[in-house]
């Protein structure tokens, strides 16, 4: 799908919530990545990636929520991820060794919650 | 004067230097540095001081300034004089010599002889193979009468010329088809489920390029184009045919959806673009119901190969080639191919042999497609072109075979290594997982760890050039199979991916082993299905 709804944006207040939509694989997560950066203002406080709906994410996917999350702390500013634990994307991603590298919560809630 | 001993004596002596002219050493010269050389002798050996070789572009009709010594200019402004008018024209009209004892501007067209200054000219024909393919001239600043002994000298050099350029661009002209030919010939068959399709081009023995070309490709309503064709015409002639049609076919195909009319337009095409070409055509189209829909133009019938039925030649419509007649009516006829059935284009260099008639010659081709060992469509191309071929003639053979999985429980995708082809990977697998029953996550794991064995490939497999990348699966009682097959050299992995997707891939299946050779690389994963 086109990248602009491909990720879908909503405020919480001092925090910015990216929903990635759909498949998020090599060929997308580039421009799925640039898209979600954008939206992130200097003030905010941090963004939350949620996959909630995110039907799909490959390795390079993966790859792009550690990258993230480093250019976040860079600029002192916080990464979050959603991912809900009955989605089967929880598995690969523990395997992977994401949750170790990169805040995972399982609903919104605990991702806003400081 | 001198008496005419003396000048038989010192006539010898030039053409022994004439001979010198054309030695082993220049053998390997380019033609320009050849020309070049030559041209400094001849300036010596007849006193002149403009010497010049004008070449026939065949095409244009016209002579070309190809080399030129004391006289660069008409090179450099690349001076194209035309047939049968001024001097060289008329030299290379009439194959005969031409002297001019006085130069004016009645007779000369060419301008820059008058610009620089030059008073008489001696032009003779370069002759290879009995036509003329030039014209070679010399010229003094100052008057001069060109005896007949100059002529005849400069006669002697101008057939060695002939011959070494004649030989040269034979050459080139060969190099330059083989390569056009290989550019537009569809190397990439474009990866179509439910297609197989394999395809072989042959040259003449010698390398010769001759008229025969196809093409494959797939249409935006989900049919699939195939085209074969064998236009008259060799080497160079034959590649810029070739290279013309092909296009032109695309482009028709795309906005017409019946082969008779496509044909009827081509045969426009040619003979309004091309005239005085002709060749014919076999093009149809098969959509997604694997109904077959085809208009031949002068072509030789396809075979089509049911399974468990002899092979069987479709009709011959017996309409004319095209560029013969702008009056002509094509008629498209229907088949419906079975699915598994393969459908065999050829040219007549497959199955046309000296002192035979034709038929014999495809009845020879349908025996081969029955009885020989088979499975593939590459084995099939490979068992009907017979060790004997005719050699003078070049061959295409095309074929295809169009079948919905027959079998649900097996997969069988060919990708292009390109990112891109990941979500048609996807939604197929996603599809053919459905039918194994797995649970979610079961299934999910495998469609991953497919994918990320398949996003290996397409990193490290190829150069930027690309490759194919091959999925196979298959559905078991107990298990699901899933193999990758890429055909090129993985080189050393780079960035962090791999080494997350080899654990991803490991992780989430009960098996899997990567094999990795010269010749490709095959990564096989197993996961067991639920209860088992």
């Amino acid at each position: 799908m086109p990248i602009d709804e491909a990720v879908r944006v909503t405020r919480h207040g001092p925090w910015v919530v990216a929903a990635w939509l759909g498949d998020v694989d090599r060929a997308n997560v580039a421009g799925i990545q640039r898209e979600t950066l954008g939206v992130v203002l200097n003030a905010d406080t941090g963004l939350v990636v949620d996959l909630s709906a995110t039907d799909y994410l490959d390795s390079a996917g993966m790859s792009a929520l550690v990258a993230m999350n480093r250019l976040l702390q860079d600029r002192q500013q916080r990464f979050r991820v959603i991912l809900p634990a009955a989605s089967v994307l929880a598995k690969p991603m523990d395997i992977a060794g994401i949750p170790a590298v990169v805040t995972v919560t399982r609903t919104l809630d605990e991702a806003l919650t400081d | 004067m001198s008496d005419a001993s003396g000048h038989q004596a010192s006539l010898e002596e030039r053409l022994r230097r004439v001979d010198s002219v054309t030695e082993a050493a220049l053998a390997h010269l380019s033609l320009e540095a050849l020309l070049d050389e030559l041209l400094s002798r001849v300036r010596e050996l007849l006193d002149v001081d403009t010497a010049a070789v004008l070449l026939i572009d065949d095409r244009r009709r016209e002579l070309v300034a190809t080399a030129a010594k004391g006289i660069e200019e008409e090179v450099e402004q690349s001076v194209r004089l035309p047939l049968g008018r001024g001097f060289a024209g008329r030299i290379a009209a009439t194959g005969e010599p031409v002297v001019l004892p006085v130069v004016e501007h009645g007779n000369v067209l060419n301008p820059l002889l008058l610009q620089r200054g030059i008073r008489s000219l001696l032009g003779v024909p370069l002759i290879a193979d009995g036509s003329v393919i030039g014209v070679m001239h010399v010229g003094t600043l100052a008057p001069r009468s060109f005896d007949e002994h100059d002529t005849h000298l400069l006669q002697v050099v101008a057939d060695r010329v002939a011959l070494a350029v004649r030989a040269r661009r034979d050459e080139s002209h060969r190099a330059i088809a083989e390569t056009l030919q290989r550019s537009l010939l569809p190397d990439r068959m474009p990866p179509l489920d439910n297609l197989e399709i394999a395809a072989r081009y042959m040259p003449a023995h010698g390398g010769m390029i001759g008229g025969d070309w196809y093409d494959v490709f797939s249409l935006p309503s989900d049919s699939i184009a195939i085209a074969i064709g064998d236009m008259t015409g060799r080497g160079i002639d034959a590649a810029i045919q070739m290279s013309r049609l092909r296009p032109a076919l695309r482009a028709l195909a795309l906005i017409q959806h019946d082969p008779a009319m496509v044909l009827a337009m081509l045969n426009q095409h040619v003979l309004f673009f091309d005239p005085g070409t002709v060749g014919s055509l076999l093009y149809g189209i098969i959509d997604p119901r694997g109904v077959l829909t085809y208009a031949s133009a002068g072509h030789m019938p396809p075979l089509l190969i049911n399974d468990g039925d002899p092979p069987v030649f479709l009709e011959e419509p017996g309409e004319p080639i095209l560029g013969a007649d702008p009056l002509v009516r094509y008629r498209s006829r229907h088949v419906t191919l079975k699915p598994g059935s393969a459908l065999l284009l050829y040219t007549d260099g497959l199955v046309e042999r000296r002192d035979e008639p034709l038929e014999e010659g495809m009845e020879r081709l349908r025996i081969a497609a029955a009885e020989r060992d088979w499975i593939t469509l590459e084995d099939l191309c490979s068992v009907v072109i017979p060790p004997d071929r005719q050699l003078e003639d070049d061959l295409a053979v095309l074929s295809v075979r169009f079948g919905p999985p027959s079998d649900a429980a097996r997969l069988e995708m060919r990708l292009q290594a390109e990112p891109r082809e990941l979500s048609r990977l996807r939604r197929s697998l996603r599809v053919w997982l459905e039918s194994a029953n797995l649970p979610e996550q079961d299934a999910y794991d495998v469609l991953l760890a497919v994918s990320e064995a398949v996003g290996n490939a397409i990193e490290h497999a190829y150069d930027p050039s690309g490759g194919f990348v091959h999925v196979i699966g298959v559905i078991r009682a107990n298990d699901i199979e899933v193999v990758v097959r890429d055909e090129g050299r993985w080189r050393a992995p780079r960035g962090s991916n791999r080494g997350r997707g080899r654990t991803l891939m490991q992780a989430l299946t009960d098996e899997s082993a990567l094999e990795t050779g010269t010749d490709g690389t095959v990564v096989r994963l197993r996961k067991k299905r639920a209860g088992h």
